[in-house]
């Protein structure tokens, strides 16, 4: 099922300060399909979430669950929460203390009214989903952080809501687990194919995680794209700065190449790179460059200077290259083709005009 | 492995530490288990003032008594309805004022200072002023009003009893649930919504599943409460011939020729063994609820239910509950203070008008020398508890070991004190010595009985302070002490404040240890009170009473000022 929201605002109100946590957002989330949102602490992206799931009620806007309008603030609709078929994963989990793992699935499901063996039936199903059968009459404080996630995510699918939401549901587990659970997590959405809202701050999960990513700031979506997309091809500033590690080199665009590629001139040396806009002769434009992107062999642009330092971090040598104009760049080497780069070496760094993405300015 | 200095350097501190604790655990267990001890001795003695020789006598006389299974029953009832209405009282006035849109939610913030202001002996006479069943205020305008030709209520009851007792421990009642209400992961909630749960099914299915350790803790602390009234069961009981515990140990040691002090130590010691087992359960209670509550670092905003039609009368509703808490009995003790007995409002009340109480009181030379040591209580009492407390906290929650978990221990244990049992506890442990019949007595009993108000918030005013702030204090070469002196005392000099405002309004309103241990010379105003009540002059009672508040008050008001001048100071 498909949900959309269409305008929403809201702003919070103290008595200092108004705050605009959602500033006329709107969003298609295909049926099926795992869209996350994605910006940094304050951006809205909680606050769209809760409204969807109507645990926040917004100042205007309209909220559709496929055919079927949930809130709008001119049609006066507000459905309850619990009368909206969803489920829900909380990021401190909410996993009642109070009950065992085999009650806090079977909570659902016991509000529906559902006979004592179906319940038994389904619980059952959702814990083994998740592989959890037989920790039935485990009392739920004594779970672990990864088991308390899964009986979260139990609970959210046990009575087969038609939309999932995720409220930054790793962000409590250590960073291995939580590398682990990404796999788990993508595999098990995809095999569900079922609508699912994912709010996370960081970047790596929602570029695992989501077939969409909509990047939020300051109340506003800024961009949206598949996670491919997004990661090499944003030309919003603050979108490419934010979704991955980022060279920004600023430059002058000087026309196009025959093959269709922007020259850009800058104080080191020319750039042929990709623009997805016509500038005039002569403006100053800022280029990026994943470090990632540039190798030692190949072709392409080349950008040579002196190592300033370089750290080796496991799966690369991170280098920053003092260029001729004094401009430090980040670079991430292979460490299975590269010898060690050390402090005082020159290097040749090559990257692709592929790789090179002018900025919408 | 490695050898050399480290281990000699270590040794010292270690046992500096050692010896400061054993000699904090000696002082908090003189006064705490000493009493206890000297009590349970007394119970098995002969006569005050010597311990032994051995024997039963006292408990064969007192378990004997054909009146006692009335009043254990009495007790039960007592103790069990006065926590119940506390309990519903204080837990719903913390659902409305943290879960609701309840209008006017400053009111609440006046909840938790009511105990420190309002004696209890002084809001019992109130009430008996309001509601005897002769000339009672309310009464007669009832019977004005209502075709009936006596009562029609009657506060010298048993039902009487438990409405005064409850109502006055509700704000304890409601300073138990209402943080656990604000430290409530909301998402626990939510949960339950988007899982299809309706508002109040939530409320039943998770809310209140979820504080019942909370409410649980709040109705136990309310019934070790309870178990020690004296000053309601006193004023209102007694006339009523509605007879608890504390009252019959208190009738056995203070009415007749020869108070037998062995007889009320054995009633006590079975009251003091009651309620120590409840503290303890309420201590390991709490503990677990505090291990029910999930942290997650969010910043909580718990949902506010809209009360829609309801919140107009339900603000009227608490509004009656604060004028029939404060203000009623508030405006009875000054109306009668000047006055020469119940009069209602009207032209005789006029002509009866007169500043004679006021001026009886304060040439009274007992109640003059009751005021003075009453001042003295308060604040030398309030100085030495909070400088004990200081060390017991800190020792409690900045070192940790074995040691100092039994001082912990030994702390807490003062909870469960019933003030009146107690004091004749410290009756048998301080008669043989000079202190015996001094202020200094009372002094020392109100510090043992008190300790734990002062430990309490001072141990979660240690605890905000970050150890490293105490570490590089250390590490900046200066020595334990000089450490504790120049960083930890200033950092939680607020707190000591607050702490000394708590216990100074406690001691100024003290009347069960008191009325024990007080003896010509050493008398305290609650005690005149209770004299000047048991006389049926109720005039110079609320005159005297009123005294009695604005010392509190004062007291209270000063710490504050202090305090606050002194953390401006500070930050």
């Amino acid at each position: 099922m498909e949900v959309e929201v269409t305008h929403l605002t809201k702003v919070f109100r103290t008595k200092t300060e108004s705050v605009r946590a959602l500033d006329g957002v709107s969003l298609l989330c295909p049926s099926g399909k795992v869209l996350s949102l994605l910006g940094p602490s304050g951006c809205g992206k909680t606050t769209l979430l809760r409204s969807i799931a109507g645990l926040e009620e917004p100042d205007s806007g309209e909220i559709r669950f496929g055919e079927r309008v949930v809130w709008s603030k001119e049609k006066g609709i507000n459905v309850p929460p619990e009368q909206r078929g969803i489920g829900m994963v909380f990021q401190s989990y909410a996993i009642w203390p109070h009950m065992t793992v085999f009650e806090n699935v079977a909570f659902p499901l016991r509000i529906k009214k559902l006979s004592r063996a179906e319940i038994e039936c389904r619980v059952r199903a959702a814990l083994a989903m998740v592989q959890l059968s037989g920790f039935e009459n485990r009392p739920a404080t004594r779970l672990s952080g990864g088991q308390q996630q899964r009986v979260a995510l139990a609970r959210a699918l046990v009575s087969e809501p038609r939309v999932l939401l995720f409220d930054e549901p790793l962000s409590n587990l250590d960073a291995k687990l939580r590398e682990a659970t990404r796999h788990e997590l993508r595999a098990f959405l995809l095999e569900l194919g079922i609508t699912a809202i994912y709010v996370t701050h960081d970047r790596a999960e929602a570029l695992a995680i989501s077939d969409e990513i909509a990047v939020m700031n300051m109340g506003k979506i800024v961009a949206r794209g598949t996670p491919k997309e997004l990661y090499f091809f944003a030309d919003d500033p603050f979108v490419a700065d934010f979704i991955g590690r980022a060279n920004f080199l600023k430059g002058i665009f000087a026309g196009l190449t025959q093959d269709g590629f922007a020259e850009i001139r800058c104080s080191f040396g020319t750039l042929k790179c990709v623009a997805s806009q016509d500038f005039p002769l002569g403006r100053e434009v800022t280029v990026l460059i994943r470090p990632e992107s540039f190798t030692l062999e190949g072709e392409g642009n080349v950008l040579s200077g002196k190592v300033v330092s370089a750290i080796f971090t496991g799966e690369r040598y991170e280098v920053q290259v003092r260029l001729d104009d004094e401009t430090v760049v980040l670079a991430e080497l292979e460490p299975t083709t590269v010898s060690a780069p050390k402090p005082g070496d020159l290097l040749k760094l090559k990257v692709r005009p592929q790789w090179c993405r002018v900025l919408r300015s | 492995m490695v050898q050399g200095p480290p281990l000699l350097r270590t040794r010292p501190a270690f046992t500096s530490k050692t010896l400061f604790i054993l000699a904090l655990i000696s002082v908090v267990a003189a006064l705490t288990v000493g009493p206890a001890v000297m009590l349970l001795l007394g119970s098995f003695s002969q006569r005050l003032g010597r311990i032994g020789p051995f024997t039963f006598a006292k408990y064969v006389a007192v378990y004997t008594d054909p009146a006692l299974p009335k009043i254990i029953a009495n007790t039960c009832i007592f103790v069990l309805s006065s926590s119940a209405l506390a309990t519903i009282v204080g837990t719903t006035l913390a659902f409305l004022n943290v879960r609701t849109d309840i209008p006017g939610k400053g009111i609440f913030q006046v909840l938790p200072l009511v105990p420190m202001m309002f004696p209890h002996v002084l809001f019992a006479a109130a009430w008996i002023m309001l509601l005897n069943p002769s000339n009672g205020l309310l009464n007669v305008w009832l019977r004005a009003v209502f075709p009936v030709s006596s009562g029609p209520l009657n506060i010298y009851s048993l039902a009487g009893m438990i409405f005064l007792e409850g109502l006055l421990d509700v704000p304890v009642t409601f300073m138990v649930v209402a943080p656990a209400m604000f430290a409530f992961d909301p998402a626990l909630e939510e949960a339950a919504r988007v899982s299809g749960a309706r508002l109040g099914q939530v409320l039943r299915r998770v809310t209140l599943p979820l504080l019942r350790p909370a409410i649980l803790a709040a109705f136990m602390l309310a019934v070790i409460r309870g178990l020690a009234a004296f000053a309601v069961p006193q004023m209102v009981g007694i006339p009523g011939r509605v007879q608890i515990l504390t009252t019959y140990i208190y009738r056995i040691v203070s009415i007749g020729w020869s108070p037998d002090y062995g007889k009320a130590a054995a009633v006590g010691v079975f009251v003091l063994a009651l309620a120590l087992i409840l503290v303890y359960l309420y201590r390991a209670l709490t503990a677990e609820s505090e291990r029910f509550v999930t942290v997650t670092g969010k910043g909580y905003r718990p949902q506010v239910i809209r009360l829609g039609r309801a919140r107009w009368p339900l603000f009227f509703g608490v509004l009656l509950f604060f004028f029939v808490l404060v203000l009623l009995p508030l405006g009875v003790l000054v109306y009668m203070s000047f006055l020469p007995y119940v009069v209602s409002p009207g032209p005789k009340a006029w002509e009866l008008f007169s500043v004679g109480n006021w001026v009886y009181v304060f040439n009274d030379p007992i109640a003059s020398r009751a005021l003075k040591n009453t001042v003295i209580l308060a604040v030398a009492g309030a100085t030495a508890a909070v400088l004990l407390s200081l060390f017991v906290a800190y020792a409690v929650t900045r070192i940790r070991t074995g040691l100092t978990a039994l001082l912990d221990s030994l702390t807490f244990m003062s909870y469960a004190f019933p003030g009146l049992i107690i004091g004749i506890g410290f009756m048998w442990f301080l008669v043989r010595t000079p202190l015996y019949g001094t202020v200094w007595a009372l002094l020392l009993a109100y510090v043992g009985t008190y300790l734990p108000y002062g430990v309490r918030p001072l141990g979660s005013a240690f605890f905000q302070i970050h150890k490293d702030l105490e570490d590089s204090g250390r590490v900046c070469g200066a020595t334990f002490l000089g450490t504790f002196r120049k960083i930890v005392v200033p950092l939680v000099t607020p707190g000591a404040f607050s702490a000394w405002a708590l216990l100074a309004a406690m001691f100024v309103r003290e009347l069960s240890v008191a009325a024990v241990l007080a003896r010509p010379g050493s008398e305290v105003l609650s005690v005149q009170v209770l004299k000047y009540a048991y006389d049926g002059l109720w005039g110079r009672v609320s005159a005297l009473g009123i005294v009695m508040i604005f010392l509190s008050s004062t007291l209270v008001a000063g710490a504050s000022i202090l305090r606050r001048r002194l953390s401006r100071g500070l930050y």
